[in-house]
């Protein structure tokens, strides 16, 4: 089971529309995905229709397994499940330290309703400090949505000097360009800039600035459901298989699509 | 934990949709409009035990769908050409099948053309929480109507007020044997080991007559699958048919006269005949990957060169079945002996034909047991091997006469009885197995023409070395012997048999 972590210091950059097209494209692709919607806003949750789940507000919800595999919710999509968290995060290092437990009771508890995942996708709120180290230490990867500008570029900065200095892996980073205007030349410079600083930590996938991707609040699904061959879509469809490259599902994937 | 909840369900007749919706509350049904057609099988193994474990597997749309009472629908894909469990992709209905009958080919039990409609079950955001299909069934003979919930995780509000609605609007939970009956009402039942009932008041004779008739039906029941060599379990269960009418002729003494008996032992075992060599090879051929597993992998080679000999051998004897079941001759036996059997009053019957059926079960089950005792008087670890194939064959005897006359006794105690002896009979045949084994592989080894050369050296060395671990095994389970017998003949044991032979005064 791989853990993916869409993760921006900055709000408003793309970060929970990533998410959700990026959990998409794994259910599609065979995998069996959750997607924790770890935002108080709860905006992938929304987007996938599904209520944000009143018996989880409190702490008490880690400590007792059978009501989180109860709160995990179908989405209208196969092989897509939403947990529609809506909660504060004091105990979340545990959780995901039990999610990647085989032994663990969440682990049997998830085996139990056959919710066994092949890859969980983490829409995690946009701050550092009331997540803790633990998260991005849990976390395969950490993919951060980076809009072209100088505070963006500024948030990012922050966020690898976080990871340096809390001693985590930077290659765990994934950071792509997010809501591109390829007109602005703003955008180009500032984006060649970061890729000559960072190197590999940015993947070549730019997210075009599309209305397809505000029109997800108005459809209320994925845009890869309603955009797929449009160029938001194709860019998440590249943004997936770039993140994909790294993660490795692919193998358990395929397994779980049942190939003879 | 939620209440159990229903997954199909069984319509008989129109069903009210309308107010059907109005019993959902503030959640709405949609229906898809488009309604599909599609060309279906229902698939189940000679033996029906989907049918019989209350399941239905449909294929339709390239994919397998299991229904049963209480479970949601389990759907996976199917693939061309799959004949066996194993030849399916990976998934809950190959998972299934082939713990269910491994050894077993799919079957088409029904055809016909199938109606497919998606129902949905949203909520006032258009969120689905539960997704169903109406699939509606018919074959030549008719149809059924199933409507197959599958509730998205977390949801369980709708399908609790759905199937609550559809079973107060005329719907009724799935039954298999229901839908088995009116897709496919002219596929017979089929059981490898037919229930007898008996009333008490039958002579032995009755009792051998109705058993061998059974039997016969067995039998051919499982022509046509030798003929079309679907699976092996045809020919395995049509010879394990007529050796046990063959077994009734035996052990019934003195129930048809001598020469009638004569007569028809030797026209079963005439039946039973060609039938022997191609068992063997089936036995040899689906071992073939334990064989490889006993012999160290340098020696598998060789064995692949007397394997490669039993498949060649094999494609000719099968021919050479089909021909003989096929031929007038053989059907002119069998339809005769089925005749007989069917209106047994022509047959010649001995002095104790007319006894009373239970007084002479007892008899024999006594008489038989007794045989067991004297063996076991002078039977230990040291005795040869000779007398324990004597012990073998005198604990077959004994079951198959409990078998027979199971019915006629006194709720299960037969069966207890059957049970008790499993380990030991387990051990006998697998102590008997390898002997015979090694007696097969030395004889193909010495006679065989693919044993000749330098690839024949190679067969050699394989064979002798699989020969000296069936030997080894032979000895291990000889050794188990005394253990399982002593198990078996416990005083517990001894004072059921004792019951069992002697109420009513029954002879001693």
């Amino acid at each position: 089971m791989k853990i993916i972590a869409c993760y921006s210091n900055k709000g408003g950059v793309g970060k929970t529309a990533a998410a959700v097209n990026l959990a998409y494209a794994y259910a599609q692709s065979g995998a069996r995905t959750l997607l924790c919607d770890l935002d108080p806003q709860g905006a992938s949750s929304f987007y996938f229709r599904v209520k944000p789940s009143k018996k989880l507000k409190d702490t008490q919800f880690f400590e007792d397994v059978d009501r989180f595999a109860r709160a995990i919710r179908g989405s209208d999509y196969e092989n897509l499940d939403i947990l529609p968290a809506n909660l504060t995060f004091r105990d979340f290092d545990v959780f995901l330290s039990r999610m990647k437990n085989s032994r663990s009771r969440l682990k049997k508890a998830l085996k139990a309703v056959d919710g066994d995942y092949d890859v969980i996708i983490l829409d995690c709120p946009p701050n550092i400090s009331s997540l803790s180290e633990a998260v991005f230490k849990a976390a395969d990867r950490v993919v951060v949505p980076v809009i072209p500008t100088t505070l963006s570029e500024r948030s990012f900065e922050q966020l690898f000097a976080f990871f340096k200095e809390s001693g985590l892996k930077t290659a765990k980073l994934l950071a792509f360009f997010s809501m591109v205007q390829g007109r602005k030349t703003l955008h180009g410079e500032t984006m060649a800039r970061l890729r000559d600083s960072y190197g590999k930590l940015f993947l070549t996938t730019e997210l075009p600035f599309s209305t397809d991707v505000e029109k997800m609040g108005v459809h209320r699904e994925p845009a890869l459901c309603f955009a797929k061959t449009r160029p938001a879509g194709r860019a998440y469809l590249a943004l997936f298989d770039e993140v994909n490259a790294h993660v490795s599902v692919g193998k358990t994937a395929v397994r779980a699509k049942g190939s003879p | 934990m939620t209440a159990e909840v229903s997954h199909s369900f069984l319509l008989d007749g129109a069903v009210e949709w309308s107010e059907i919706a109005t019993a959902l509350g503030d959640l709405r049904l949609e229906f898809d409009t488009e309604d599909t057609s599609l060309a279906f099988c229902m698939l189940d193994c000679h033996d029906q035990l989907l049918r019989k474990s209350g399941r239905v597997l449909l294929e339709f749309d390239d994919s397998l769908t299991m229904l049963a009472a209480g479970t949601p629908p389990q759907r996976q894909a199917t693939a061309e050409a799959a004949r066996f469990p194993a030849d399916l992709p990976e998934g809950p209905v190959k998972r299934l099948t082939e713990a269910t009958f491994p050894l077993r080919c799919f079957l088409a039990m029904a055809s016909g053309t199938l109606h497919r409609n998606s129902l949905r079950v949203v909520d006032e955001e258009a969120k689905t929480h539960l997704r169903g299909e109406i699939l509606t069934v018919g074959s030549d003979a008719g149809h059924v109507t199933l409507v197959t919930l599958s509730p998205l995780r977390g949801y369980t509000r709708a399908p609790v007020r759905l199937g609550a609605a559809l079973l107060a609007h005329g719907a009724g939970p799935l039954e298999a044997e229901h839908i088995f009956t009116t897709l496919a009402p002219n596929v017979p039942r089929y059981l490898a080991k037919p229930k007898m009932r008996f009333s008490g008041h039958e002579t032995a004779f009755d009792v051998a007559v109705e058993t061998i008739r059974n039997y016969i039906a067995v039998a051919r029941a499982n022509e046509a699958g030798v003929i079309g060599d679907l699976d092996t379990e045809f020919l395995h269960d049509y010879r394990v048919a007529l050796r046990k009418v063959r077994s009734v002729l035996s052990l019934f003494k003195g129930v048809f006269g001598s020469v009638q008996t004569a007569e028809l032992k030797a026209a079963f075992s005439d039946l039973m005949a060609p039938t022997g060599r191609v068992r063997d090879l089936d036995v040899y051929l689906m071992d073939r990957a334990a064989y490889d597993e006993l012999v160290p992998e340098q020696l598998r080679p060789g064995l692949s060169v007397m394997f490669d000999a039993f498949a060649a051998e094999r494609d000719g004897a099968q021919a050479k079945l089909v021909k003989h079941l096929k031929s007038k001759g053989y059907q002119k036996k069998i339809s005769a002996l089925e005749e007989q059997f069917a209106h047994p009053d022509g047959f010649v019957r001995g002095e104790a034909g007319g006894l009373s059926a239970e007084v002479y079960a007892r008899k024999l089950v006594w008489k038989s047991y007794r045989k067991i005792c004297k063996i076991a008087a002078h039977i230990g670890d040291d005795t040869v091997d000779e007398d324990v194939h004597e012990l073998r064959i005198a604990c077959k005897k004994f079951r198959y006469l409990l078998e027979f006359f199971a019915p006629l006794f006194p709720g299960k105690s037969a069966k207890r009885l059957i049970k008790r002896m499993k380990a030991l009979q387990d051990t006998l045949g697998v102590f008997n197995d390898c002997s015979v084994q090694k007696d097969s592989l030395a004889t193909f080894m010495s006679t065989h023409p693919a044993v000749t050369g330098a690839r024949g050296l190679e067969a050699a060395q394989s064979i002798g070395a699989l020969i000296a671990i069936l030997d080894q095994r032979q000895r291990a389970e000889r050794a188990r012997v005394m253990t399982y017998f002593d198990q078996f003949y416990s005083a517990e044991t001894r004072a059921e048999i004792k019951t069992l032979c002697q109420r009513k005064g029954a002879a001693a």
